[in-house]
């Protein structure tokens, strides 16, 4: 929950709520550079400075665009945040309708930001009571706004920062070893121009022995996902524009909401499609290991030539991917990688011929060689030295849970993951999903007396009729119309946990061996 | 005494004398929630004024001089604003409509003449 004044949440719980909300939006996109956090008898009201979510949030990369307020010409406005089940990543969108009597928002219109009505223009939402508004979203509008003519309105899409990453190729080849999730999450964020103080990361539970990810060649959101899938915890961007992390095990122990028949509207049991009693987990078990040789050509085969004062691309194919690879100097060698050019009469040639770049690929090495000799050379030998990571065994194991299975029949969920390397963590994800997924009726949709500081992941307190104890905020969505706010919460039954700690829980005490 | 005075880009005017009733309502942007018990619950964003009135009977120049209030807002594309100094409107922005031209004589005479001024915001 976000951190508010408790008069916000005393209006939150009144007969007569004041609403109030804000839409910011930054059509020209320029920076401010002078903006700060609001200081009290220092800033101006209705000044650059940003009112702190929290004490200890940085400032914000989205904070510094310069934002016009549209707030008096909101129509409507509808926003959105879902957990990606099994993914465990979050995505947010929002929709709002503005007033266009103008043709403010209309493209060639002759509006004073004709120039600037372009897709990916900044937003924030707001909400909240009376003069208090806490943030909502944060994103990007998508494609041109939908113009209609009676009536005059204008209408965007938005998503979150986070949901355009996932669409973004990676950039930058990544090879690690030995790493958490959140160590490769920080990694994908700095590629996309994102710096440390922009996201919150938990130390992941999962530690993967190798990964490796060719640039330009798959997308941030597929490895971000499968990443979370293996890890199981959660990947948001905060209301705020934090993106944040958190490992599965890290979770509130209490509610910070309550919701009875008094703050409830409606209420809504969702079907037993969403019961998991049955895990069924493959995984390829990658190693690096030593250096070695990965890659041998031999004289007499294919001929590589080099133009004489020109360059050439030499790509070797790899049978595993690897984490290093040695780049090649000239002149047969042992245990190094090198090459040997020659003339066409076999003669070695010793100078004149090197490497100008190498580039490792997920399948290949690939090589650009420069030769500053007035003569062609042929690459007729070459051997590579470095770090594969070779398949060494293969997880197909299979986790379910009896009881729901005689109960519910078996529904299984499949899980294809190379980031899951331990039978440990099969043994600790599975045993996760099953506690949290095999029983019925754990799903609730519900329309609520809203609170705008209500954030996905909360826990809630439930008390209407048999439905009582504490569940999780799963997903939610908020609409802000016809002088109506209305809260709709999807939420999952949940068992808090105390995990056994070495030292401090008793032996045969309530506290459970963390899975 | 009660009087309605508009005020547009031409200039102010008092509108021919009134009669009764002189109708005051107050608009609730608002939403009234039942839950599940039963009780209820207002989401609340502000009220607004609304003015109406209904002239029995208007001359042909009376009613025209209000029809082109009417008018003006769809050429201005403003708002008129509304004085009634005994209520404490004072230069009130509203939208004006206007009800169906009823002419019963080869005067002009329009009978039935109904008037209703819903506050809102002028916007630039």
């Amino acid at each position: 929950m976000q951190v508010v004044p408790s008069l916000f949440n005393q209006y939150a719980q009144s007969n007569v709520r004041p609403h109030s909300w804000g839409l910011r939006i930054s059509f020209e996109k320029l920076y401010d550079p002078d903006v700060t956090f609001f200081t009290l008898n220092q800033s101006v009201l209705d000044g650059v400075d940003v009112l702190a979510p929290s004490d200890d949030n940085p400032l914000q990369a989205w904070d510094y665009y310069l934002y016009r307020d549209y707030t008096d010409r909101i129509v409507q406005m509808s926003w959105d945040r879902t957990l990606e089940f099994p993914y465990s990543v979050v995505s947010a969108r929002a929709d709002f309708e503005v007033s266009n009597t103008d043709d403010y928002f209309t493209p060639n219109g002759g509006s004073p930001i004709e120039d600037y009505i372009l897709p990916k223009r900044p937003v924030r939402l707001f909400s909240g009571f009376s003069n208090m508004l806490v943030p909502q979203f944060v994103g990007l509008t998508q494609g041109m706004p939908r113009i209609s003519q009676l009536p005059k309105t204008a209408t965007f899409t938005a998503l979150d920062f986070l949901t355009q990453i996932y669409d973004m190729k990676i950039r930058n080849t990544i090879a690690m070893q030995n790493v958490s999730t959140d160590e490769v999450l920080a990694n994908i964020f700095e590629q996309f121009g994102l710096a440390p103080e922009q996201y919150d990361l938990a130390k992941g539970r999962n530690v993967i022995p190798f990964l490796f990810f060719e640039r330009e060649q798959i997308t941030a959101g597929s490895v971000i996902r499968k990443l979370m899938e293996a890890e199981m915890g959660m990947l948001w961007l905060s209301e705020a524009g934090i993106i944040t992390f958190r490992p599965r095990l890290e979770q509130p122990s209490e509610a910070t909401y309550f919701f009875d028949n008094n703050s409830i509207i409606s209420m809504e049991v969702s079907s037993d499609d969403q019961i998991i009693n049955q895990v069924n987990f493959t995984a390829e078990l990658r190693e690096v290991q030593e250096y070695q040789s990965i890659y041998l050509k031999s004289l007499g085969g294919q001929p590589n030539i080099v133009p004489a004062n020109s360059t050439y691309v030499f790509s070797a194919d790899l049978q595993d991917p690897c984490l290093t690879v040695e780049e090649p100097t000239i002149g047969e060698s042992s245990s190094v990688s090198w090459f040997v050019p020659r003339l066409p009469d076999g003669t070695e040639v010793l100078t004149g011929v090197s490497v100008d770049s190498v580039e490792l690929k997920t399948n290949s090495y690939d090589i650009t060689f420069e030769n500053n000799n007035a003569f062609s050379v042929d690459i007729s030998e070459l051997e590579l030295w470095g770090q594969p990571a070779k398949v060494y065994d293969k997880i197909d194991r299979t986790m379910e849970y009896p009881p729901s299975i005689l109960k519910y029949e078996v529904n299984p969920i499949d899980i294809d993951n190379n980031f899951i390397q331990s039978e440990d963590q099969v043994k600790s994800l599975g045993l996760t999903i099953l506690d949290e997924y095999s029983e019925t009726a754990s799903i609730l949709d519900l329309e609520v007396k809203g609170n705008p500081a209500i954030q996905l992941g909360d826990i809630v307190d439930v008390d209407y009729r048999q439905f009582v104890g504490l569940y999780r905020i799963i997903g939610m969505g908020n609409n802000l119309s016809n002088s109506k706010f209305t809260q709709n919460l999807k939420v999952r039954r949940y068992t808090p946990r105390e995990w056994f700690t070495l030292n401090q829980s008793v032996l045969n005490g309530t506290d459970v061996l963390a899975p | 005494m009660y009087e309605i005075i508009l005020t547009d880009s031409t200039g102010s005017v008092t509108l021919p004398a009134l009669e009764v009733p002189l109708v005051l309502t107050t608009l609730e942007g608002s939403s009234d929630v039942q839950t599940l018990d039963f009780n209820i619950y207002t989401d609340f964003i502000t009220t607004k004024r609304q003015l109406s009135h209904t002239w029995s009977y208007l001359s042909e120049d009376e009613f025209n001089e209000i029809k082109a209030f009417y008018d003006r807002q769809f050429t201005d594309f403003q708002y008129p604003r509304v004085t009634v100094t005994e209520l404490g409107i004072t230069d009130m922005t509203a939208r004006m409509t206007l009800n169906p031209r009823t002419v019963i004589d080869h005067c002009g005479t329009v009978a039935g003449v109904t008037i209703t001024l819903r506050e809102s915001k002028q916007n630039p």
